[in-house]
């Protein structure tokens, strides 16, 4: 029996995108969010009607946001309902998710034992990326209660918009213990999200070197190695 | 003939004058127009209807009595004797002791089912020790609990009006560790209170409340917290005076700097503005001159719920977050960056040890292929 090497699709064109448009989203919501919550290095000069810094920042947070919110949206859609491959079941927590996953785990930690080859999401992954998208639905919800906080129920169009963000998040307030604990929790929540996306990076840096199936290639041109056995 | 004298002695009167302006200052309050104006004087007049008003005090300052009294349009004997018919208040009427007891008596008897009852001040509900603790024991006043007499009094009540943090949510003496179980008096009863929190609470908005409550016979809505939503719909943040220095990036980090005394945004300086539901800047405290941030300070978001648990420190941004473990309150960030720490450190053990392995996991690698028969 020979082992080949072979390179296969994993990720169409359109999931890399919103996996950037996330990355970019992230870092963005980050740096901005980072600012919004001590502005530390950026000040208004001159008179007030000739800076508008903070609102500048804050509106980037706020676009930020929705650009995430909306690939998020996006990459739900098509985890459901992609013509190429639909991922859904790859990234729920079942009892067969987990028992791979913890193999993956302790072969991370050991080398001992084998890694099974996995085209699509491998386990391990599919629990992480669940953990990282329960981070950011937190950050989603309490990020709107705390942009919408500041806007009246006001009529027409703009109040069901306003009605809406209330009714999706208002919630929070009560989980949370208010305006200053939903604050709190997604100034914390950020540090969540910064350590959760450098443990995924390390991952899939530490998977490219050691398992040598170009994982990080996957999300940059769509294609990964595979080993397939071909007869004898 | 002598209504219309009467009429016109108001009309000159300096009295009506101020009169008038606080019916303007209630319709701004309110959110209505000048036309309402006349309507509220007149609801004001109606005699007939003038609400009898009973003040019970519990564990407070009497700030918002001060408050009340400070008013000086109308003046307090206006506000007593004219506007409202103050039935009960321990610290401005004339009767002490039993008379005084008496009078609140009467006032319950006389008017039942029909006065308000505003009150000031939380109610504790713990059992102080000792053989004669009686559940409430910390606030007693003529040999009651605070407890006993607001269910008495607030029983045959039409409403019963919050005023002030305290009485609405516990204030200062509800704040960790709560010695003396202090309580909002709706909570300590059970029952729903219009609140007009704050510390002290703006009179404007009480006494619009009680307007509200003659001109309509029913009490204004309220968001969830109790708070009449003319008064509590806006955020300070939203309509402050500093609102353009904040939206330029323009702060103060020194109190006393030039950047305070130029009027900079106090957002550094730990100003709860963003997270504070009230009407300060609009309707403004002392004779409607100033509020806190128009005199330089921060808000502290006195008319939000536990504010002394959830808004101090008052002159730091909220960075404080309680770790469940050991009760340690450390800072968001502090845990953050810990976590965080602990991430990057874990990944760097991880990658020491499995690349030091490097070698045997190729070797095995290579062992399989071979045996695979490459
Ligand atoms: S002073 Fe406070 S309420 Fe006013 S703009 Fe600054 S942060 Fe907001």
């Amino acid at each position: 029996m020979v082992i080949l090497l072979e390179m296969v699709k994993v990720k169409t064109a359109g999931v890399r995108a919103l996996h950037w448009v996330i990355f970019l989203a992230t870092v963005s919501l980050v740096l901005t969010g980072l600012y919004i919550a001590d502005p530390f290095w950026l000040s208004g000069t001159g008179e007030a009607y000739q800076t508008f810094v903070m609102a500048k920042i804050r509106l980037i947070h706020f676009l930020s946001a929705i650009a995430l919110d909306v690939a998020f949206l996006v990459r739900l859609y098509i985890a459901f309902f992609s013509l190429f491959h639909t991922d859904w079941r790859e990234v729920l927590p079942t009892p067969g998710n987990l028992k791979e996953a913890w193999k993956s785990f302790r072969f991370y930690w050991t080398l001992e034992g084998e890694q099974k080859d996995y085209r699509w999401i491998d386990p391990f992954d599919g629990i992480t990326f669940h953990l990282l998208h329960l981070i950011l639905i937190l950050q989603l919800f309490t990020g709107f209660a705390l942009y919408v906080s500041g806007i009246e129920l006001t009529a027409g169009i703009y109040g069901i918009w306003a009605k809406t963000l209330h009714f999706a998040t208002d919630w929070t307030l009560v989980v949370f213990g208010g305006l200053p604990g939903v604050r709190l929790m997604h100034h914390f929540t950020l540090w969540l999200v910064v350590s959760g996306a450098f443990l995924h990076i390390y991952h899939q840096v530490w998977k490219t070197i050691k398992l040598q199936r170009a994982d990080i290639s996957a999300i940059v041109n769509g294609y990964k190695l595979m080993a397939v056995k071909r007869g004898k | 003939m002598s209504g219309v004298k009467d009429q016109v002695k108001l009309l000159t009167s300096v009295d009506r004058r101020e009169f008038m302006g606080l019916c303007a200052q209630i319709s701004v309050v309110l959110g209505l127009g000048n036309d309402m104006v006349p309507k509220i004087a007149e609801a004001l007049e109606a005699a007939a209807r003038k609400p009898s008003i009973i003040w019970l005090h519990f564990q407070e300052c009497t700030g918002d009595s001060e408050a009340f009294l400070r008013t000086t349009s109308p003046s307090v004997a206006e506000l007593v004797l004219d506007v409202l018919s103050i039935d009960y208040h321990e610290t401005i009427m004339a009767a002490s002791g039993d008379q005084a007891e008496q009078n609140l008596a009467k006032a319950i008897k006389e008017n039942k089912g029909k006065y308000l009852v505003v009150c000031e001040g939380a109610i504790p509900l713990a059992t102080p020790p000792g053989p004669a603790g009686l559940k409430g024991g910390y606030l007693t006043i003529g040999n009651k609990t605070g407890l006993q007499i607001a269910e008495e009094v607030c029983r045959d009540a039409a409403a019963v009006i919050c005023v002030g943090n305290c009485s609405s949510y516990g204030g200062v003496q509800a704040q960790r560790p709560n010695p003396t179980g202090a309580v909002g008096v709706g909570e300590a009863l059970g029952i729903k209170t219009v609140n007009i929190p704050a510390c002290p609470h703006n009179p404007v908005n009480s006494i619009a409340t009680i307007v509200n409550y003659l001109l309509l016979g029913t009490l204004p809505p309220t968001d969830r917290f109790g708070r009449p939503l003319f008064a509590y719909e806006e955020r300070i943040h939203d309509q402050c005076t500093r609102r353009s220095h904040f939206d330029a990036g323009q702060f103060v980090t020194e109190w006393g700097s030039e950047e305070a005394k130029k009027g900079f945004c106090l957002y550094k300086m730990g100003c709860k503005g963003p997270q504070t539901y009230n009407n300060c800047n609009k309707a403004r405290y002392n004779d409607h001159t100033g509020w806190p941030i128009g005199a330089g300070h921060g808000c502290v978001g006195c008319s939000e719920p536990k504010f002394w648990d959830t808004m101090s420190p008052f002159y730091k941004r909220l960075d404080n977050i309680e770790v469940p473990f050991g009760g340690v309150e450390a800072t968001a960030d502090k845990v953050g960056l810990v976590l965080t720490g602990a991430a990057v450190a874990g990944a760097a053990v991880h990658a020491v040890y499995t690349f030091n392995k490097k070698k045997e996991h190729e070797e095995r690698i290579i062992d399989r292929e071979k045996k695979e028969g490459k």
